[in-house]
């Protein structure tokens, strides 16, 4: 299904209805800032001083105690959501659900006014689109997001983070959407980006086959995103030994995660994209 | 080298399309990873022989054509041996020595044995047929390549009880005489050496001797008889034994009553290496019936141990003397019938009549005439007497001659005489006078004497005596006796018309006359007449026993025997297409 399907955005409308329910009116602004500025909550009062918003001056206390206090309120500021959609071969059979749960997440940030910073990762990170705001930056984004393809010759998980960290320096939401089967590892990137201060998801998608070997006998292993070969043998015990270190490393990076304050969320390409996003809403976002 | 079915070598072309397929199979099955650094954790713990990794499919590959090679050179039947296409006759012993034991197992076992090996080592095409050796040759199959028949024949060879002949020997030299003048034949002979006949003159021959190891002793009954004695209850029984061991052994020899289960002797022997001499024992007031002879002990051949003999009475002739000088004679018959109740004295009725002098023209039966006076169609032309220096023996072996030593006889009184027409001169003088002559006519067997005992005192003598009763006994019929026991294989003459129960409880009809060859050891028991038909049969063989040709040593010439070497050749291909399935197979994904 094309991710500009109408009905495949009615999903995506559900979903961020599902949304707005859920989490109230937490959406917009959600994220309160320290700083004090031109909002709508009362937050403090302040002495007047010149140049100040007079407009901002509470007569009433003025009245009362005749000095001039100006009332201060709470900045509300849009969210930068910056998604790292892994667009590695790795990731080309499960890159369609990937695309779906990133469109599903951006769709939500959008619709909230959030800027929705989508990136594709592999050996470099590169932009999809340019950073969107708002409904009208939808259509494009799902647009983009169809015509995506893998590329890369491997994932620089590392590198991509330290490109995301020269770009932008401003705090926001950091979604990875990948299956973190990087050969250099994840640790030290997910220790970049909680130094950046982000708050940070991880979404890792796998394939069934990913998680287990079904093929036995004589076989030509192949990289797909090195194309490196190797003739081996698989038996029963290797398909086994196969199994326990794909199962060590995601627990690895589930313990990464839960280490450093990082959402978690494992999710298999057969399951429904809705159901992911569903389950992201009603726990309230991504939790380890 | 040669092939005897050399097409089948063309299925080595077979290799060119089984390379060919194999390295396309060999291909191994593409899999694309998404986790290739996980798999290479995984693999690098495997054991690194990437050699052995390299070089598998091409050992597979090499076993593979190795089974090609072993199965077309084995279907084209390679062959190192020229003799290898001929048809061949395979004759086995079945002589009772056959049943002999070795380490456990009887010859006939190791024999066939032998055969099946020798039948296994046939290629196909190859005939051969199964013959038995035993009282003769024995056909059991014709020329076959029925494999499996043959095999089965082979199984249902039993050993007989009967001893082979010399003619079977001889039989068998001419079947190897005509086979060796036909190229594609020969002959195979398996036994255990124990013949009638030498082995070595077999020259066309190929032997598989089943030979008998120092340890298997044998000690064999190889002669055994038991007679009446004379004016007496009582009877002799005689036994010979032979060992076939290299050392003397003690045994037990027991000689044992049926009809009454009473064992009338129990003793000791020690039987040296070889033919032993004859052991006789008296056995005092031995009923008749049937007797056995047993070798208490056990050794490799049971047959050999066991004698059955049977003690025939000797019957009473009764005598009758119609004549007037008939003092001596009455005494005589008298002292007979006192002693061992052989004769006994008649007045009608008898068996035998005795004369002195002349004898009634139309004396019936059997007579005894001495003195002859007068005339008589028993005699012509008597005249005065003669002198008898010389007795001559016109006839032998004559019954009546049986225990007369001629040396004895002085023929007192013997006068000149013609004897009729159609008589048989037993006994002539010198001269030509006859002495002892027979007469048969349809109703009359008339013995005359030309003698008169009553001069010279001839009635003290034994000869006397002798001739009394020698000539009851031939006249009565009495002197012809069944033997106590037949050898086996020994025919003899069924005396009367009788049906005989067998030792292994058959039952067979026989006619006066006819000739009986028994298979079966112990006693044939006749429905009439019991003991004057009834006959008892026991191995007695010297050479079955194992004292005959123990020298005669193994001359085994080079048999083929075993499998072919065309089907061990087609065993390894098959072995070898069974490791390289199990240790190369390919399974297939799920």
């Amino acid at each position: 299904m094309s991710l500009t399907d109408p009905a495949f955005i009615s999903r995506l409308e559900s979903l961020f209805l599902l949304a707005r329910r859920v989490l109230g009116g937490n959406l917009q602004a959600d994220r309160k800032s320290n700083r004090k500025g031109t909002g709508i909550t009362f937050a403090d009062y302040s002495e007047y001083n010149l140049g100040d918003d007079f407009r901002a001056i509470d007569w009433q206390v003025f009245a009362k105690s005749d000095e001039l206090f100006i009332k201060l309120f709470e900045m509300e500021e849009d969210t930068s959501i910056y998604i790292l959609l892994d667009a590695s071969h790795s990731m080309q059979s499960k890159l369609l659900e990937a695309s779906q749960l990133a469109a599903a997440l951006g769709y939500i940030g959008l619709n909230c006014h959030d800027r929705v910073l989508p990136y594709l990762m592999a050996d470099k990170l590169q932009p999809l689109i340019e950073p969107a705001r708002g409904k009208g930056a939808i259509l494009p984004y799902l647009r983009a997001l169809d015509k995506i393809e893998t590329f890369g010759e491997e994932t620089y998980f590392l590198k991509c983070v330290k490109e995301l960290q020269a770009r932008h320096s401003k705090k926001g939401i950091v979604l990875v959407i990948s299956d973190f089967l990087y050969p250099t590892g994840f640790e030290e990137g997910l220790q970049l980006l909680q130094g950046m201060k982000h708050d940070t998801f991880c979404l890792q998608i796998h394939n069934p086959e990913d998680l287990s070997c079904e093929l036995k006998g004589d076989v030509e292993l192949q990289c797909v995103e090195t194309k490196q070969r190797n003739k081996v043998t698989i038996t029963k015990k290797e398909a086994q030994a196969y199994e326990k270190a794909m199962s060590e490393w995601n627990a690895a990076l589930k313990k990464e995660c839960l280490r450093r304050g990082i959402g978690y969320l494992s999710t298999i390409s057969e399951d429904n994209f809705s159901d992911t996003v569903t389950q992201i809403i009603r726990t309230g976002g991504l939790a380890g | 080298m040669n092939f005897l079915s050399p097409h089948f070598l063309w299925g080595l072309l077979l290799a060119l399309p089984l390379i060919a397929v194999y390295f396309l199979k060999v291909k191994p099955r593409k899999k694309l990873t998404n986790a290739w650094f996980l798999w290479e954790k995984v693999l690098e713990e495997k054991n690194n022989s990437s050699l052995f990794h390299k070089l598998r499919s091409f050992l597979s590959l090499l076993l593979m054509l190795l089974m090609l090679f072993f199965i077309c050179f084995g279907l084209s039947e390679l062959s190192f041996s020229k003799n290898d296409t001929r048809d061949v006759f395979i004759v086995i012993d079945q002589s009772a020595s056959m049943h002999t034991k070795s380490d456990g197992t009887p010859a006939i076992e190791l024999a066939k044995s032998e055969a099946h090996s020798v039948l296994n080592a046939l290629s196909s095409g190859q005939r051969a047929s199964i013959v038995v050796l035993n009282e003769s040759l024995n056909y059991l199959t014709h020329l076959s390549s029925n494999v499996h028949g043959l095999h089965k024949t082979i199984d249902a060879i039993q050993a007989s009880s009967t001893p082979d002949p010399h003619s079977a020997g001889l039989a068998l030299k001419q079947m190897g005489e005509i086979l060796e003048q036909e190229e594609d034949l020969r002959l195979i002979f398996i036994s255990d050496g124990r013949n009638a006949f030498d082995l070595s003159k077999l020259e066309n021959v190929e032997k598989i001797i089943i030979g008998a190891s120092d340890s298997d002793l044998n000690i064999g009954i190889i002669a055994a008889d038991i007679q009446p004695v004379l004016a007496s209850e009582s009877a002799t029984a005689m036994v010979q034994l032979s060992n076939s061991g290299i050392k003397s052994k003690e045994v037990e020899i027991e000689i044992f009553h049926e009809p009454s289960q009473t064992i009338a002797e129990l003793i000791k022997v020690n039987v040296k290496p070889g033919v032993n001499e004859p052991l006789f024992f008296d056995l005092p007031n031995a009923e008749s019936g049937l007797w056995k002879i047993n070798l208490l002990h056990k050794d490799t051949l049971p047959l050999d141990d066991h004698a059955s003999m049977i003690l025939r009475p000797l019957p009473a002739v009764s005598v009758s003397i119609p004549t007037e000088n008939n003092y001596f004679y009455q005494r005589c018959i008298e002292a007979f019938g006192k002693t061992s109740g052989s004769l006994q004295l008649a007045h009608s009725d008898a068996q035998v009549n005795m004369f002195h002098g002349s004898v009634p023209e139309n004396v019936q039966g059997k007579a005894l005439v001495f003195a002859p006076q007068g005339s008589s169609s028993f005699w012509s032309n008597l005249g005065s007497e003669v002198a008898v220096h010389v007795p001559i023996i016109e006839q032998e072996n004559h019954g009546l001659l049986k225990h007369i030593n001629v040396n004895d006889f002085t023929f007192p009184g013997a006068k000149q005489l013609s004897a009729p027409q159609g008589a048989q001169v037993i006994m002539r003088s010198e001269a030509g006078v006859p002495l002892i002559y027979q007469i048969n006519n349809p109703t009359q067997t008339v013995i005359v004497v030309n003698l008169d005992p009553q001069l010279d005192d001839f009635f003290l003598y034994t000869g006397f005596v002798t001739i009394i009763y020698d000539t009851a006994m031939f006249l009565s019929g009495n002197e012809t006796r069944l033997p106590a026991t037949y050898p086996m294989g020994v025919p003899h003459t069924a005396p009367i018309t009788t049906a005989y129960s067998l030792p292994n409880d058959e039952t067979v009809q026989v006619q006066k006359g006819e000739v009986l060859t028994s298979p079966h050891i112990g006693l044939h028991q006749s429905q009439q007449e019991s003991q004057k038909a009834s006959y008892s049969t026991a191995l007695l063989s010297a050479q079955e026993s194992g004292s005959g040709n123990l020298k005669q040593a193994p001359i085994n010439l080079s048999v083929g025997s075993g499998y072919p070497l065309s089907m061990w050749l087609l065993v390894a291909g098959i072995l070898l297409l069974i490791t390289e399935s199990i240790c190369y197979h390919r399974r297939k994904a799920d």
